[in-house]
């Protein structure tokens, strides 16, 4: 695929990337050479096949949400383990923390009412940090019979992942 | 793959302030997207999950030091690439490209991986990451550059030079 052009000017044709003169110029060598049309035509083939194999690859990869949650409260707790103070909270603003963290998944009703009965069983005289881990403990429970195990269990890593403070 | 609206929001805001929040939001939009990228070059789910949380901590740990949302993409790319470069020199797992034929599908297509790792094969290793971080990972031009630390034009040049292989090899057919 030469007939006049270096490879330089080729690539730079197919990605789109060639100057106005110089693709009118190409443009009306592709109209009377058939050899070159068809070579340029196979690597625009092969842009198409690319794209729609990688698509398909990358939508067969897609990671299923309760992996994903899994893999965030993993991550989670990995950060409360490197950075201990650094997300100290409140009892007001974890559980601000919790429901933002769970609403998505969960739902945002479910996850006031999980939490406001978590919180009656698990943490009657109020949240603390003494009264954080019983508080989760609840949670998942709560969690856990209405959508399964896996979700109890991200439920209450996602709380533990969590450091609350005395105030 | 440009990012759309909600990916460059959660990323400006978890630049601005890296909380447990606003990393959260960051991490369920780009953690499935590294994990594929591990998964696509060869690794294993389980192998591709530690390795995400790798990448993932060092953005939480890093994140201070990247002040522009555009630099973002290529550089979760730059540490994904480090990290399977320092996982390739601890030796304990080399994937092979070949692997991605055996890949499990979440998605319920069994197939999808043979026809690219078919032809992954006919191409050396620079051009084969290139066509994958474009293709696969769908990074643009500008940002495939920044992930391996090469000019514009070497990456167009692999792209263009690939694509006049695989015509070559497998033709122009099916």
């Amino acid at each position: 695929m030469q007939h006049g052009f270096t490879e330089q000017e080729w690539m730079e044709f197919s990605e789109g990337a060639m100057g106005a003169s110089s693709r009118s110029r190409l443009e009306a060598h592709l109209a009377v050479c058939a050899e070159c049309a068809a070579k340029l035509d196979a690597i625009r083939v092969w842009h198409q096949r690319l794209s729609t194999e990688g698509e398909r690859l990358r939508v067969a990869m897609e990671l299923p949400e309760i992996d994903r949650e899994r893999m965030l409260a993993q991550s989670l707790e990995r950060i409360a383990a490197e950075y201990p103070s650094a997300e100290r909270r409140g009892p007001a603003e974890a559980l601000a923390a919790l429901r933002a963290l769970l609403g998505p998944v969960f739902g945002a009703g479910m996850i006031r009412a999980a939490v406001d009965a978590a919180l009656e069983r698990g943490a009657p005289g109020g949240i603390n940090a003494a009264s954080w881990s019983a508080f989760a403990a609840e949670l998942r429970e709560m969690i856990q019979p209405a959508c399964g195990l896996a979700a109890g269990f991200l439920a209450l890593r996602a709380a533990m992942s969590l450091a609350v403070a005395d105030r | 793959m440009a990012f759309n609206p909600n990916e460059e929001e959660a990323v400006a805001l978890f630049l601005a302030r890296p909380t447990v929040e606003t990393y959260s939001a960051v991490f369920r939009l780009l953690a499935p997207r590294v994990q594929a990228y591990f998964r696509a070059r060869g690794y294993d789910a389980a192998a591709a999950e530690d390795l995400s949380q790798e990448v993932m901590l060092v953005v939480y740990r890093e994140s201070r030091r990247l002040r522009e949302k555009g630099a973002f993409q290529p550089w979760l790319f730059k540490i994904s690439r480090n990290v399977m470069l320092q996982d390739y020199r601890r030796a304990t797992r080399r994937p092979q490209i070949v692997e991605i034929t055996e890949m499990e599908s979440s998605a319920g297509d069994p197939l999808a991986g043979l026809q690219f790792a078919q032809w992954m094969k006919c191409l050396n290793d620079d051009e084969r990451e290139t066509v994958m971080l474009r293709y696969v990972e769908g990074l643009e031009y500008h940002e495939i550059a920044e992930v391996l630390g090469i000019p514009i034009g070497t990456a167009q040049w692999r792209i263009f030079s690939s694509k006049k292989k695989l015509a070559a090899s497998f033709g122009h057919g099916v």
